[in-house]
């Protein structure tokens, strides 16, 4: 048999199972003596052990979401989705919450997967080993480690605030007298496109929490272009091609799937952040959706609102479940309960579209 | 590297984890007397947190105003709703106590009195047409009460968008001193430092109350020995450096059983209006209760513990009231 | 030009190279773009990392605005050394050792239970199982990580308190258990890192040549054998990189600690009692009603300096490790 090439240890396939040795207690490889009795006890306990390390952790995510879906039994209807929060348990509802991640996660997603699997492709392919490079890598591992908390203050110091700049108190009015509110005086929108400070909304947030997530992207990019092969880089260099056109055409296609699990990874860590959103200002309570568009009538009648909404005040999934937990009405629990379930129903969803997606690219990948 | 550890390893590790723990008590002698109460000892319910004879434990809740905000018409729709008689009724909906109606009416001309300054003689709005924006932000304990007002207005105005946040009185005050936000909702009065943030910041404050909250101290119904405790009584257990440490170092005839004590955290305006009112100042409490920001914890460590006893704000005690057993104060 | 020069002139050397090699066409000016925007994105986690420390630092060591800075009424002595840790108490106390050893217990718990958990279920996933039985369980690996920390805290409170430790510790056993406690909040910690060790390890026991498992076998070893001796061992320098990763996120964990173990700073080795991390003062701090600029809110950016710290120097020996140990295949 000739030697594997490191692919092969990479693929889904492996030896069937019956020429699998040391699996079946009674292997009989011809030329080699045969296991002993503690050495099969041996096997086979530690085969139980990591088995039942693996099925536990299962059956661990099968009894949360059992025992909270039990607690949110008959709840969760289509007046809970599309009401607004209220102080009477069977009146509250998450569509602010539902809309305002809604907006977040496509935020988030558009500005840290281009930066993060750029930063990926830049030091996978174009940095060499010098010292700037290294401090990038540890900074990187770093980062990822770093808890949430702390991105939430930082979020709340540059984009919030925006060091203080601007504003009728901004220090640009201080020296130069200049009051700076904002860019591009829209009049359909009764006011600036861009306020400056942003404030606290929606992009504050997108952008707070794409810095939470950038680590988390980029060293995952950074393994899927690992992947790539070297030879297929070579071919296209060969053929002529330029180091982009390699990239763009070659190996970015190639380590699609890859980079689609560790964009889904750092999303899904992101709808559940609670922490820093509440530092950088998102609300308790809001009887709006961002942009006031919560159906396509909305968005016909009031196109300006897609513009509006980035600007924002917003609520999210997690933090509102964190309020009405707090509540004193013991009916809210049952509230909290659905709206996990919610959450849940909406990060399955993503990490099957992910699953599409990889799956959907791995077939095209043949080499 | 994998191998199982040696028994030794998990015999020491067991007998390291047993010299720190404590073994849980076992069970008092049951109490046959009567429940002890001391003279003049108000229990804490609606009427006496109003009329003010649940002293010292009941507080007022304030609102405070940016008056350039004023100028909003929102703004001054919103204040008009919360100190009309509706709005009051959404403070008792909340689990919390109206202002008496002499307070009430000195609230209301405050406002009016702060908008007419600001804006005279301004038109009543159409509140159906009405558009804007209420920022409001504050003490989690006062939201609720923000958060019931903006929802019933929402269905008077449906074009208004009053946003409720609760970053804490302290960081409420912080957004309201930059001019972020419009209503600051407190759970005390606004201090000096804050004042002072203000002036320099050339933002006018009007202060108004909403509300009364009242700190119940709770035992579990199972406490058939204690109807109420004086003011001394709870600074004895509650002060820093206190040595009560069992029911019996209160009253020799009380059940020998220890005293497991729940509160809220430091960070909380309910803890600072207890240690400021019955201990000796403010933050002067002792450290080894269990703390919980969230009050249901504390509802349910009572509820579960037939020896505990721990202060939080009447809206939870009012929604268990068959759960817990209120204690009277003698003030 | 050498490999030494070029580390020192990255951009300029290119195009010097270029200008030597070939003509500079538009094509070339292109790619040159392209590398300085990619650059650019890599830059910024470094803009990152520069402005969380300004951050920190800022209200902790020095002052912008003028008022006085942590450290400049607290002793670091006092701060670092200190045991007791009562900010808003009436005695004010600013030892940070009660909140660290809070962090390094509930760090300790869920590393015992989510590090062995994550590397066994990778040998499983990596050695022993089927490719239709990887396929459904790596899905339900990623959906455990990405379950919201707060339900994780809350699963601690509601079901793993009383349903788990006290039925054990409390009745059968006899030990006091709390409300909070930072057993439960370190297990379901542990369970929110299994998915980040399982998924590492893995792709480092992948990475392992099949020539080394085969000969192994050739050699008569059993499964058993060749994974813990053979296979394991070659994939040492990635687990221990997952294991302090792991770690650090461990470490870093807010709301889950927050909900589960409690606000009570104490030294402790008992894991059944309430306890305080840091990353739990500092939420609290930041959602409470403390009076914004006093020394009490100002200690919210000590300890995050700290806690940064305490990451940074984790990182740093994961990375020397790695760089000592890794093995390097063909």
């Amino acid at each position: 048999m000739t030697e594997p090439s490191p692919q092969e240890s990479h693929s889904e396939a492996s030896l069937p199972v019956s020429q699998d040795p040391g699996l079946s207690a009674e292997s009989d490889t011809p030329g080699t003596s045969l296991p002993t009795k503690k050495g099969k006890k041996e096997s086979h306990l530690f085969y139980w052990l990591c088995s039942g390390a693996t099925w536990s952790s299962v059956t661990v995510l099968l009894i949360l979401l059992i025992s909270v879906t039990q607690s949110a039994y008959g709840w969760i209807d289509w007046q809970f989705l599309t009401s607004f929060d209220s102080r009477f348990p069977h009146k509250a509802g998450m569509i602010s919450g539902i809309f305002g991640t809604l907006w977040i996660i496509s935020l988030t997603i558009l500005i840290s997967a281009p930066i993060g699997v750029g930063a990926a492709i830049y030091l996978e392919e174009y940095a060499g080993n010098g010292w700037l490079t290294q401090i990038i890598r540890v900074n990187l591992a770093n980062l990822a480690g770093v808890p949430s908390i702390v991105y939430g203050i930082l979020g709340l110091t540059v984009f919030v605030r925006m060091f203080g700049l601007f504003g009728p108190q901004g220090v640009i009015k201080k020296w130069t007298g200049i009051e700076i509110n904002g860019l591009f005086w829209l009049d359909a929108l009764d006011g600036y496109l861009i306020p400056l400070p942003f404030g606290r909304v929606v992009l504050s947030g997108a952008l707070t929490l794409s810095l939470l997530i950038l680590p988390v992207v980029i060293i995952a990019s950074q393994e899927a272009l690992r992947a790539v092969p070297p030879s297929i880089r070579h071919a296209s260099l060969a053929l002529g091609a330029t180091k982009w056109q390699t990239i763009r055409n070659q190996v970015l296609p190639a380590a699609a799937p890859g980079i689609m699990t560790g964009v889904i990874l750092a999303i899904s860590r992101a709808i559940g952040e609670t922490a820093p959103l509440v530092i950088i200002g998102a609300m308790a309570f809001v009887s709006f959706v961002p942009g006031g568009i919560d159906s396509l009538t909305a968005l016909r009648d009031n196109p300006e609102g897609l513009l509006k909404a980035p600007f924002d005040t917003f609520t999210v999934i997690p933090i509102q479940i964190f309020f009405w937990i707090q509540k004193p009405k013991v009916d809210f629990k049952s509230v909290a309960a659905a709206g996990i379930v919610v959450l849940v129903a909406i990060l399955l969803i993503l990490n099957g579209l992910a699953i599409l997606i990889r799956n959907r690219y791995s077939k095209h990948t043949r080499w | 590297m994998l191998s199982a550890p040696k028994p030794v390893w998990i015999l020491l590790l067991i007998s390291l984890l047993s010299a720190g723990c404590e073994r849980s008590s076992a069970n008092a002698i049951k109490y046959s007397g009567p429940a002890e109460s001391p003279e003049k000892a108000v229990l804490p319910t609606i009427e006496t947190i109003q009329s003010g004879t649940y002293r010292p434990l009941s507080r007022p809740l304030y609102l405070y105003v940016n008056t350039a905000a004023l100028q909003k018409p929102a703004v001054r729709a919103f204040l008009q709703y919360y100190f009309s008689d509706e709005g009051q009724e959404l403070v008792a909906d909340v689990g919390y106590i109206k202002l008496p109606a002499e307070e009430f009416q000195k609230q209301l001309k405050t406002l009016n009195d702060a908008i007419q300054q600001v804006v005279p003689n301004s038109p009543d709005p159409d509140l159906k047409t009405l558009t804007g924006e209420v920022m409001v932000d504050g003490s989690s304990t006062v939201a609720p009460i923000s958060t019931a007002v903006a929802e019933e207005f929402f269905r008077m105005c449906p074009k208004v968008r009053v946003p409720v946040g609760t970053s804490g009185t302290g960081g409420g005050f912080k957004k309201f001193s930059a001019g972020e936000i419009d209503i600051c909702d407190a759970s005390r009065e606004i201090s000096d430092t804050e004042r002072e943030l203000c002036r320099k910041a050339e933002i006018d404050v009007l202060e108004l109350r909403i509300g009364l909250d009242g700190i119940v101290i709770a035992v579990n119904p199972q406490n058939s020995w204690i109807d109420g405790l004086t003011v001394e009584d709870l600074q004895k257990i509650w002060n820093t450096g206190s040595t009560v440490q069992r029911w019996t170092d209160l009253n020799p005839n009380f059940p020998d059983a220890p005293i497991k004590l729940f509160g809220p955290d430091t960070d909380s305006g309910t803890f600072e209006y207890f240690t400021e009112e019955i201990c000796s100042g403010k933050g002067a409490s002792r450290s080894d209760y269990q703390q919980s920001s969230d009050d249901n914890f504390l509802v349910s460590g009572i509820m579960n513990d037939p020896f505990s006893l721990g202060y939080f704000g009447f809206a939870y005690y009012a929604e268990n009231q068959n759960k817990l057993k209120a204690l009277a104060i003698a003030p | 030009m050498t490999d030494g020069v070029k580390q020192f002139l990255p951009f300029s050397n290119r195009c010097a190279e270029l200008q030597l090699r070939r003509k500079y066409t538009a094509a070339t000016f292109q790619e040159q773009v392209i590398e300085t925007l990619l650059f650019g994105c890599a830059l910024l986690s470094i803009a990152t990392t520069i402005g969380i420390i300004l951050v920190l630092l800022n209200e902790s060591v020095f002052s912008l605005t003028g008022e006085k800075a942590f450290f400049q009424e607290v002793s670091p002595w006092e701060f670092f050394f200190g045991t007791k840790w009562s900010p808003q108490f009436n005695e004010k106390h600013f030892g940070v050792l009660p909140l660290l050893c809070g962090t390094l217990l509930v760090a300790g718990v869920a590393a015992l239970t989510g590090l062995p958990i994550g590397i066994l279920g990778a040998i499983y996933l990596s050695e022993y199982a089927r490719p239709r039985i990887r396929k459904v369980v790596k899905p339900f690996l990623e959906i455990l990580a990405g379950i919201p920390t707060v339900v994780y805290g809350y699963f601690a409170l509601e079901f793993i308190t009383p349903y788990v430790l006290r039925p054990v510790f409390q009745t059968f056993l006899g030990f006091d258990v709390d409300g909070f406690n930072a057993l439960s909040a370190g297990i379901v910690v542990g369970i929110m890192i299994v998915p980040m060790v399982c998924s590492l390890s893995e792709d480092a026991l992948r990475a392992v040549p099949r020539s080394l498992r085969e000969a192994g076998y050739a050699l008569g070893s059993t499964k058993y054998d060749v994974c813990t001796k053979v296979v394991v061992p070659a994939a040492t320098s990635g687990i221990i990189a997952s294991f302090l990763l792991a770690i650090s996120r461990a470490i870093g964990e807010t709301m889950a600690v927050v909900i589960a173990a409690g606000q009570s700073p104490v030294i402790t080795l008992n894991p059944l009692k309430s306890i305080q991390t840091m990353t739990a003062f500092m939420v609290n701090i930041s959602l409470g009603d403390t009076v914004a600029g006093s020394i009490e809110y100002k200690s919210l950016y000590a300890v995050g300096l700290t806690l940064f710290c305490m990451t940074l120097l984790m990182n740093i020996l994961s990375q020397w490790w790695m760089h000592r140990f890794r093995e390097v295949y063909q």
